[in-house]
């Protein structure tokens, strides 16, 4: 498709991230299982609500834009999850294997505050307000999640020390 | 399901594992970024992603040298996921056809890509800290300084480019 138009860039943007978080959604059920710390799982549980109510804030930009997401594949998202994948094969069930899965899930928000960042942007040039203001939303969302895996990471990074 | 083979049993594992994964990343960005960012046409965007790509080859020294210090297994393990963000940035300029559309989606590609760096750096730095390696936490520390300004700069463009385009609408 020819991107001429920072609208048409917008709408090949927003077709990905509607990807990416597709994929967020199969792959979340999967790190609730393998997870042992209850906080992570809770976190995580957590997320995966919030990611299903960022595709739907998604469809409803597509909705206001008049087009849809037609099937396109995110392939930086792709990467970044069979990265975070690798994790399980290398590390036990425990700590250490709870802090390399929030390593993997804090680069997957970084991606998407960057990407949500940048439509957010386009939204406000191209005088999309309600849609800026649905991308904002997203966006808070995402940082609150990266903060929260944060905050998970130190308590379990002190926990796998104290037991060394 | 796929076995187990536990590689990573602690957290001075962790911390080299993803240090080594890092130490790689950075070393395919800097000649991959390169040639894609040759194309750029403005020239505040060319020169931040010059200098993107001189300070990564800079932070990938300082990645050895921290390797260096814990263990003597110290090269790169291949970090894959640069190959997905290239080849998604190469589609993504494909599609581009005007000049400062291009330029626009250069900077989105290279957001996500130096977002993903900021993550790996932060993630490392915290673990150097846990594992009480004050001196490493703080050169990871540069590292991430350098990130943040770029992160900074490369948003500013994109802001002008987008009022240029809203322009000229």
């Amino acid at each position: 498709m020819t991107v001429d138009t920072i609208e048409k860039l917008f709408v090949e943007e927003l077709k990905d991230l509607h990807s990416a978080e597709r994929q967020i959604t199969k792959t979340l059920p999967k790190l609730i299982e393998v997870a042992t710390s209850a906080d992570l799982k809770k976190a995580f549980e957590h997320h995966l609500k919030e990611t299903e109510g960022q595709i739907q804030r998604l469809d409803k930009a597509f909705g206001i834009l008049g087009t849809h997401s037609k099937e396109k594949t995110c392939d930086g998202m792709k990467g970044i999850l069979a990265e975070g994948a690798e994790m399980l094969h290398e590390t036990k069930p425990g700590e250490i294997r709870d802090v390399a899965l929030i390593s993997a899930a804090q680069r997957v928000e970084h991606y998407e505050m960057a990407a949500y960042g940048t439509v957010r942007s386009y939204a406000e040039h191209l005088n999309q307000p309600q849609i800026a203001d649905l991308l904002q939303d997203t966006l808070e969302e995402e940082r609150a999640a990266d903060k929260k895996l944060t905050e998970i990471s130190k308590h379990l990074n002190g926990k796998t020390q104290r037991a060394a | 399901m796929k076995l187990v083979i536990e590689k990573i049993p602690d957290l001075t594992a962790l911390y080299v594992n993803e240090m080594r994964l890092l130490l790689s990343a950075e070393e395919m960005i800097a000649p991959k970024s390169l040639s894609l960012f040759e194309t750029a046409v403005d020239d505040e965007l060319k020169a931040i992603l010059n200098r993107h790509w001189q300070e990564s080859e800079r932070q990938a020294g300082r990645l050895r040298e921290l390797i260096a210090r814990v263990t003597s297994e110290t090269s790169p393990i291949k970090c894959k996921t640069v190959y997905s963000l290239f080849e998604e940035a190469e589609d993504m300029m494909q599609g581009a056809t005007q000049e400062t559309v291009r330029d626009l989606a250069l900077v989105a590609v290279a957001l996500r890509i130096k977002c993903y760096e900021l993550s790996f750096h932060e993630t490392v730095q915290r673990i150097a800290a846990a594992l009480g390696r004050g001196e490493d936490a703080g050169l990871l520390g540069e590292s991430l300084r350098e990130e943040t300004v770029i992160v900074q700069q490369l948003t500013n463009v994109a802001d002008r480019l987008s009022t240029v385009l809203q322009a000229v609408a």
